[in-house]
């Protein structure tokens, strides 16, 4: 399928989706609006293909969360200790590391210090002020 | 609390206490990220170090036009990404799985299979699509969450999050994987030959 197909599939895909995938994942944010939710709770009562779908979506969420890798190995992360030992692996390593020049940067400042007119290099910034 | 703004500034200044508190902060949630991405511990657990320290030698190009965890978020990926392709990973294809496992365990054995068949539905949702779904799904984070950890407003966030589910759902239901798994909620163990077929890969 082209981008152009994709794009214009995902558009029309999305103007009769948002307020499904919107229903199951009820965001408790500012913009949400309480009534809003009461009307689509009467909509999906009186829907039976709404209700379907609804009830879908709640299967794929749920089957896509137990197919979650980190489930099978809840265990030994909920050990304060695993995440202690982790810390203190990457520090090791990170201690280890010494953090690197801004080489860009300070070859950009040359270049910016060796083209630039005289009066506006940042050495001259006494001048500049003067002047302006 | 100190923020993560703060405490990047006091690292960029050499106080490696500030920077063992963001790896303390963040570890969490990019290890499952790192788990997600490859499904292996040790693997993660190399990616989670590397990025890190990728990070800390890095600092000072981190100009803070985004939050640290969305910057070290994108460091782990890529990061993960690339051992991925150094490895060259094998995703397990379903169709060689072994089927000489007891009856007993066939349930299970087709349950991980999948697994692995959602997994790889996933990984193939376009990148922003895939980051909103698992954010969401697998971290329950909220939008707002979501949206500071991808660098996008609200909005894009909650529309990438919504055509990668139901991309999703389209897909299961093309594949049948949802009938599947109402088989196994019913308790029916089925014959892995039979039912491998008729997931429809």
């Amino acid at each position: 399928m082209s981008y152009q197909q994709e794009k214009q599939e995902d558009s029309q895909e999305a103007l009769v989706s948002d307020w499904w995938v919107d229903y199951v994942e009820w965001d408790d944010n500012e913009n949400t609006n309480v009534s809003v939710k009461e009307s689509l709770d009467l909509l999906v009562r009186h829907s039976e293909s709404d209700q379907e779908i609804i009830d879908n979506l709640y299967k794929v969420r749920k089957e896509i969360k137990s197919a979650d890798p980190v489930v099978a190995i809840e265990d030994k992360l909920s050990q304060p200790q695993y995440w202690e030992q982790l810390e203190a692996k990457i520090m090791k390593e990170v201690e280890e590391t010494k953090p690197q020049k801004n080489e860009v940067k300070n070859l950009w400042d040359l270049l910016v210090q060796s083209i630039w007119p005289w009066p506006f290099r940042k050495s001259n910034s006494t001048f500049l002020s003067k002047a302006n | 609390m100190v923020t993560d703004q703060v405490l990047v500034e006091q690292a960029k200044k050499g106080d490696i206490e500030a920077f063992s508190e963001l790896v303390k902060r963040h570890q969490k949630m990019l290890l499952r990220l790192g788990i997600r991405m490859t499904r292996e511990l040790e693997l993660a657990e190399d990616i989670v170090q590397e990025a890190f320290v990728k990070a800390y030698q890095k600092l000072h190009m981190f100009e803070e036009r985004s939050s640290f965890k969305s910057w070290i978020y994108q460091i782990t990926m890529n990061t993960a990404k690339n051992k991925l392709r150094k490895k060259r990973y094998e995703h397990v294809d379903i169709n060689n799985v072994s089927i000489s496992a007891q009856a007993s365990s066939e349930k299970k054995l087709c349950q991980e299979d999948l697994k692995v068949l959602i997994l790889d539905e996933i990984d193939k949702l376009p990148k922003k699509q895939k980051m909103a779904v698992t954010l969401r799904i697998f971290d329950d984070l909220s939008f707002k969450e979501v949206a500071e950890i991808m660098g996008c407003p609200y909005d894009t966030a909650k529309a990438n999050y919504r055509h990668g589910l139901m991309k999703l759902r389209h897909r299961f239901e093309e594949s049948s994987v949802l009938n599947v798994f109402k088989n196994f909620e019913q308790s029916f163990i089925p014959k892995i030959g039979q039912n491998v077929l008729e997931v429809d890969i």
